[in-house]
């Protein structure tokens, strides 16, 4: 993508302040995000996906410690005021989270927390804001939603509720949604329309889409470039086609073999042997040393720096595919 | 459930020692008299039947009378007043004082304002009734005299009453306000560091809205039903205070009538503790269900 970038994401960290020590959840992240560009975000349970996006509209509890910066817009997201801030959530960046089931609030209607977002961003009288809360449900594919919209979250299926929270993340078109597992909580029957869902609000609505998933089928389905993290980093990037057609990272290759067959139930990445570390200090080798075939004594000692083995295409490794093919 | 606590009120009233027909004859032991006394309260018929006949009469308004041959039924209506007004105050004063501080300890958790706080309610839940009771009066009332150490005036002198409930109401509110607000700052705790609480703040809200509309809602919830559980220790507290500050209500009556081993009156007495208690519980299910959906509309 040549377009000037939306959102422009440098040397992002994130540090843990737990009861076991410090834990170093995101290790300098970079990464832009173009307009109407669907990102990917692929990688391992635990290998820092959710904080990294948490940490772009600062939702991290206060024992998370985040440096580095995030561009949106001409302002960095991490340094901007509370007030300023507020502005920007919902509005300009929108989230909708990996948990369906308790992201809503149980005491309000559904009509009620959609119509909030655009009664605050957009000063909607109440009733106005009902009917842009009516018009979400429909635009989501909630069947009757002048009924539904006065229902409370308990009432609705889990895969209703995450429509809800898209309905909520679009009320105000925001220029970038993030959207972290939007599918995985749900039932694989389900997952499919949400899936299509987000496809068609890209193509209608030219919202850019940050999309984390376990699942690389959806990532080469909809995702323009996709980014694969591992243990905090990220180790490689490429544009969809030429990671799925030519992947350098033994890790992203391990993820590749792992990819359940169209029709097959599709299970979590965990195929890949071993789990995702969670780093404390600073390494001194690679992170993925311990789990590679690949590995030797370089690796063992030394930090491989991303390089481009293509244009677009950046790798953290120092026997990338490439290489060891040629 | 009142079948119940009024077995258990008869009950419990036929098993203090002594025999009631010797304390309503006055303590006239002349055979005659209590035989005809006897008489008189079916104390010569079986258990069964005298219970049936108290309720009987009870249903429809008639409590009996008491040794000095007053109608119980308006004994208790005249004094019961008194302590629900002493009640509903001390409930305003612990709501006022005892919501907000939890919501604002909750919110600056971890704080010195939070620490000062919790502390002086974890001194407010220890520090007994009658204590505090004491140490009021001794200041407001004897040494500076800016409100009367104790007795009651009717609300017809409006400002009078309240010059006089001021005091015990405060009391009795503060040891609530404690409990309350340790319920509420814990519940909010909770609710703060909920999913639904991060969704409200990805929409932009403002702080205010997050805390005192999506947190705030939740913990009302859980906050009701302590309140309910409060009852019991509510009942006791307005017993003390209205002794101590000589408030002739419904709990001076109970402890005068126990003093004096007034069966016919206890019996009244406690039955109507009883009512209250089933009236109160059904409140709190009513409020919670008001304020849970998932309950409302199933
Ligand atoms: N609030 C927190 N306090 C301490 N550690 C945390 C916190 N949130 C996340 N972590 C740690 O940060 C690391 C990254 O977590 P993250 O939630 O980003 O993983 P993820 O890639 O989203 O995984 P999943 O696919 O399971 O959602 C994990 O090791 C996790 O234990
Ligand atoms: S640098 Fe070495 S250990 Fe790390 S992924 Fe590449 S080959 Fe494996
Ligand atoms: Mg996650």
């Amino acid at each position: 993508m040549s377009a000037e970038p939306l959102l422009e994401v440098s040397d992002l960290s994130v540090r843990f302040d737990t009861d076991e020590g410090p834990l170093q959840a995101v290790d300098r992240v970079s990464f832009t995000l173009a307009p109407r560009e669907v990102l990917g975000i692929v990688g391992g349970s635990g290998c820092g996906k959710s904080v990294t996006c948490m940490s772009l509209v600062r939702l991290l509890p206060q024992t998370a410690a985040v440096t580095g910066s995030a561009v949106f817009d001409g302002v960095d997201l991490l340094a901007l005021g509370p007030r300023r801030l507020r502005r920007v959530r919902g509005r300009e960046i929108s989230y909708i989270f990996q948990e369906p089931m308790t992201s809503l609030n149980p005491v309000f209607t559904v009509g009620d927390q959609i119509g909030e977002v655009v009664r605050r961003h957009l000063g909607l009288s109440r009733r106005a804001a009902r009917q842009r809360a009516v018009e979400l449900l429909q635009l989501v594919r909630i069947p009757a939603p002048e009924r539904r919209v006065d229902e409370y979250p308990h009432q609705l299926s889990g895969g209703m509720r995450q429509r809800v929270m898209i309905a909520m993340a679009l009320a105000c078109d925001p220029k970038v949604l993030i959207a972290d597992e939007p599918t995985t909580a749900l039932d694989v029957t389900i997952q499919a329309g949400i899936l299509d869902l987000m496809r068609e609000i890209r193509e209608r609505l030219g919202t850019a889409i940050v999309l984390v998933t376990h699942n690389l089928g959806v990532v080469a389905d909809i995702a323009d470039r996709v980014i694969v993290m591992y243990a905090g980093r990220k180790v490689e990037e490429a544009p969809a086609e030429e990671l799925f057609a030519a992947p350098q990272h033994p890790y992203t290759v391990g993820l590749l073999g792992a990819i359940p067959r169209p029709g097959e139930r599709q299970e979590r990445l965990e195929e890949i042997p071993g789990r995702v570390p969670a780093a404390a200090a600073p390494l001194e080798h690679c992170v993925f040393a311990d789990r590679c075939r690949f590995a030797d004594e370089t690796t063992r000692t030394q930090v491989p720096a991303l390089r481009a083995v293509r244009r677009d295409h950046l790798v953290a490794c120092f026997h990338p595919e490439a290489d060891r093919a040629a | 459930m009142l079948v119940v606590a009024s077995i258990v009120v008869f009950g419990g009233v036929r098993a203090i020692p002594g025999n009631p027909a010797i304390a309503l004859g006055a303590e006239n032991r002349d055979p005659a008299v209590i035989a005809a006394v006897k008489a008189k309260y079916l104390l010569d018929k079986p258990l069964p039947v005298q219970y049936g006949h108290w309720i009987w009469l009870a249903v429809q308004g008639d409590l009996g009378v008491d040794q000095r041959q007053l109608s119980v039924g308006h004994t208790i209506a005249s004094r019961l007043p008194i302590s629900l007004e002493l009640a509903a105050l001390s409930m305003i004063v612990s709501v006022i004082v005892g919501i907000p501080t939890g919501v604002i300890t909750a919110v600056r958790r971890g704080k010195p304002s939070d620490y000062a706080a919790t502390g002086v309610a974890l001194i407010g839940l220890s520090v007994p009734h009658f204590w505090l009771g004491l140490m009021a009066i001794i200041w407001f009332a004897v040494d500076l005299h800016w409100l009367p150490a104790g007795g009651y005036v009717t609300a017809h002198h409006p400002i009078a009453n309240l010059k006089h409930l001021l005091l015990p109401a405060v009391v009795l509110g503060i040891g609530f306000a404690a409990v309350l607000m340790r319920q509420m700052r814990s519940s909010m705790l909770d609710s703060l560091g909920t999913d639904y609480v991060r969704t409200a703040r990805a929409k932009g809200l403002s702080e205010w809205s997050v805390v005192c509309k999506h947190a705030f809602r939740n913990s009302l919830i859980t906050v009701t039903t302590v309140l309910g559980l409060q009852l019991g220790a509510l009942i006791s507290g307005i017993v003390t205070i209205e002794v101590i500050f000589g408030i002739p209500g419904f709990g001076s009556l109970t402890i005068d009538a126990i003093n004096q081993r007034d069966y016919t009156l206890i019996q009244g007495v406690v039955l109507v503790v009883a009512c209250g208690y089933v009236i109160v519980n059904l409140l709190v299910d009513v409020v919670y269900s008001l304020l849970n959906p998932r309950i409302r509309t199933i």
